[in-house]
């Protein structure tokens, strides 16, 4: 069955979204993640312009964060202060970066900035989750546990402007978490993800998070970032198709449900593997459509230069 | 009232053998709706002259013509390794839309030599670019018309206008489901030989109806406003689905 998306101005397969919606659901629910960094790759490939594409799946994670914040929130597991700071970068960075997505597609360089993006970050983030991973497991297979120290003093905790974020223990400088929530932000608006996948990592990492604070607290930064990009894409784009957002929700909202109560049973070390390869599959698929000579070298784009 | 009869006996007095060259078309408006997967038209009409009477050749031209868009054509180059988008040539009144089709004997080269000596469509072959001084400015022209052709905007293959009968003459054209939306120029020519001997245009209207229209006049008319709604009903969805997993 078709049905032809307002504002995306072309008629898709309802199922087809639908099922995307349930399969990249499935995948949330199963890891954890938002499901951003494989919907809009998957949604440009169907042919959607990338441009509505991006806005309309910032629209889509609105609804899968704001269930993820009330479940984290009702077991205490978010920090507010930090998550302010953190979204006041958040904010700045998203503005920042619809602003960039305008001047881009005026370029006519946004299709390759949006990639680019894509195998840097993706790249990045699923080489060190292989590592990590398969590191935990020839640990877990060895059966001998390493502990670290409690405390690394490093380069990070000598920035200024110190605060003291007493739901995550921590007393560290808040330029850090700005800066993490700027990229993020940025990130958001350009690439249409929550940026779960790199917040997560830096905030255990960088900040030295506690693990139970992690996963609410950056699924409320990103629940206010993607809506301020859904706002400004509407506003300064036209680029948010509801239509298309609506389906793709409806789709993953049962796609989650069976993808956690999967992931409840199955073992963890060996799904975060997994996890790392189809975020590095994706990755080299993307680069791989950058370094090969295209079937045609033109291509259409609607309004003057 | 005198008037009026006396107008109608004259219309009556007129030979049938010299018919009206009349033209209409199936629909006047296509609306876009939810469940839209493109559409067929039929152009149909009468030729004033009788198909097939004389030595030279005789037929119906039809071309429709969407509104004129402003499009950029961009190629590709490679640097460091990746293909980028690295210039291009804007063309400010291409037209979205391209159908021409013709009876019997006007395919091909007589065909195009009609088109060009009226200026018929001649714009959708060679767009006037805003840059002419562009290198190898025809490899962009031909760039336009065939991706336009790949997404089925413009006639790859001209189409046919059937003869029913010596007069009567009908052909049917396919709107794609991505037909862009705004009015379309219908535009019948009689030709005998290499001359146009009555020439008619209409307008076509392809619009968005419905639920299709009233988000989409939405989305552009109060931008800010729809963000503001769009996040509402996604946190509503949102709520909604996480407080239903609560319960099972």
């Amino acid at each position: 069955m078709q049905i032809y998306l307002p504002v995306a101005e072309l008629s898709v397969d309802v199922f087809l979204l639908l099922g995307m919606g349930a399969g990249v659901g499935v995948l949330s629910g199963l890891f954890g993640v938002g499901g951003g960094f494989l919907m809009t790759p998957l949604l440009i490939f169907i042919g959607i312009p990338p441009a509505v594409a991006v806005a309309s799946e910032a629209n889509q994670l609105v609804a899968t964060s704001v269930s993820g914040v009330l479940a984290h929130w009702r077991r205490g597991g978010v920090d507010f202060k930090m998550g302010m700071v953190l979204l006041t970068g958040g904010v700045l960075g998203s503005g920042l970066g619809v602003w960039l997505f305008k001047l881009l597609r005026g370029l006519g360089q946004i299709d390759l900035a949006i990639s680019l993006c894509y195998v840097v970050f993706l790249g990045i983030v699923g080489a060190l989750m292989m590592s990590e991973s398969l590191r935990a497991l020839l640990r877990k297979r060895k059966g001998v546990a390493r502990r670290g120290k409690l405390h690394r003093h490093t380069w990070i905790h000598g920035l200024p402007l110190k605060m003291r974020f007493q739901k995550s223990r921590l007393y560290i400088s808040a330029v850090m978490p700005f800066l993490i929530g700027l990229l993020v932000g940025l990130l958001a608006a350009i690439m249409g993800v929550g940026g779960g996948f790199i917040m997560v990592p830096a905030m255990i990492y960088l900040l030295g998070m506690p693990t139970a604070m992690v996963a609410g607290t950056s699924l409320f930064q990103i629940l206010f970032v993607v809506s301020t990009v859904t706002l400004l894409q509407s506003a300064a784009n036209q680029t948010v198709d509801v239509i298309l957002a609506l389906l793709l929700l409806a789709g993953s909202v049962v796609g989650v449900q069976v993808g956690s109560r999967l992931g409840a049973r199955l073992p963890s070390e060996q799904f975060r593997v997994l996890l790392a390869a189809l975020v590095l599959a994706v990755c080299l698929k993307l680069l791989f459509d950058l370094v090969t000579r295209p079937d045609d070298l033109f291509s259409l784009q609607p309004g003057i230069l | 009232m005198r008037a009026l009869v006396t107008v109608l006996l004259l219309a009556a007095a007129t030979p049938a053998s010299a018919a009206q060259f009349v033209v209409d078309v199936s629909e006047r408006t296509v609306a876009i709706t939810a469940g839209f997967t493109g559409a067929e038209l039929v152009v149909f009409g009468t030729a004033a002259e009788q198909q097939g009477s004389a030595a030279e050749e005789h037929g119906v031209i039809v071309v429709i013509r969407g509104p004129e868009q402003p499009t950029t054509v961009r190629r590709k180059e490679r640097n460091f390794g990746v293909w980028a988008n690295h210039g291009g040539v804007a063309f400010p009144e291409a037209p979205a839309f391209v159908w021409v089709a013709a009876s019997e004997a006007f395919v091909e080269q007589p065909l195009r030599e009609v088109l060009d000596r009226y200026k018929i469509g001649q714009d959708f072959l060679a767009p006037e670019p805003a840059a002419a001084d562009v290198e190898a400015l025809d490899t962009f022209q031909e760039a336009l018309v065939r991706r336009k052709q790949i997404n089925g905007l413009y006639s790859a293959a001209f189409g046919h206008v059937e003869f029913l009968g010596e007069h009567l003459f009908r052909t049917g054209v396919v709107f794609p489901a991505n037909v862009p939306v705004g009015s379309y120029r219908i535009e019948v020519f009689e030709v005998r030989g290499a001359n146009v001997v009555n020439a008619t245009a209409s307008a076509l209207h392809i619009r968005k109806a419905g639920l299709e229209a009233a988000v989409f006049r939405f989305a552009h008319d109060f931008p800010i406003l729809h963000g503001l709604v769009a996040i509402l009903l996604a946190l509503m969805a949102g709520w909604l689905a996480g407080a239903v997993a609560r319960r099972a």
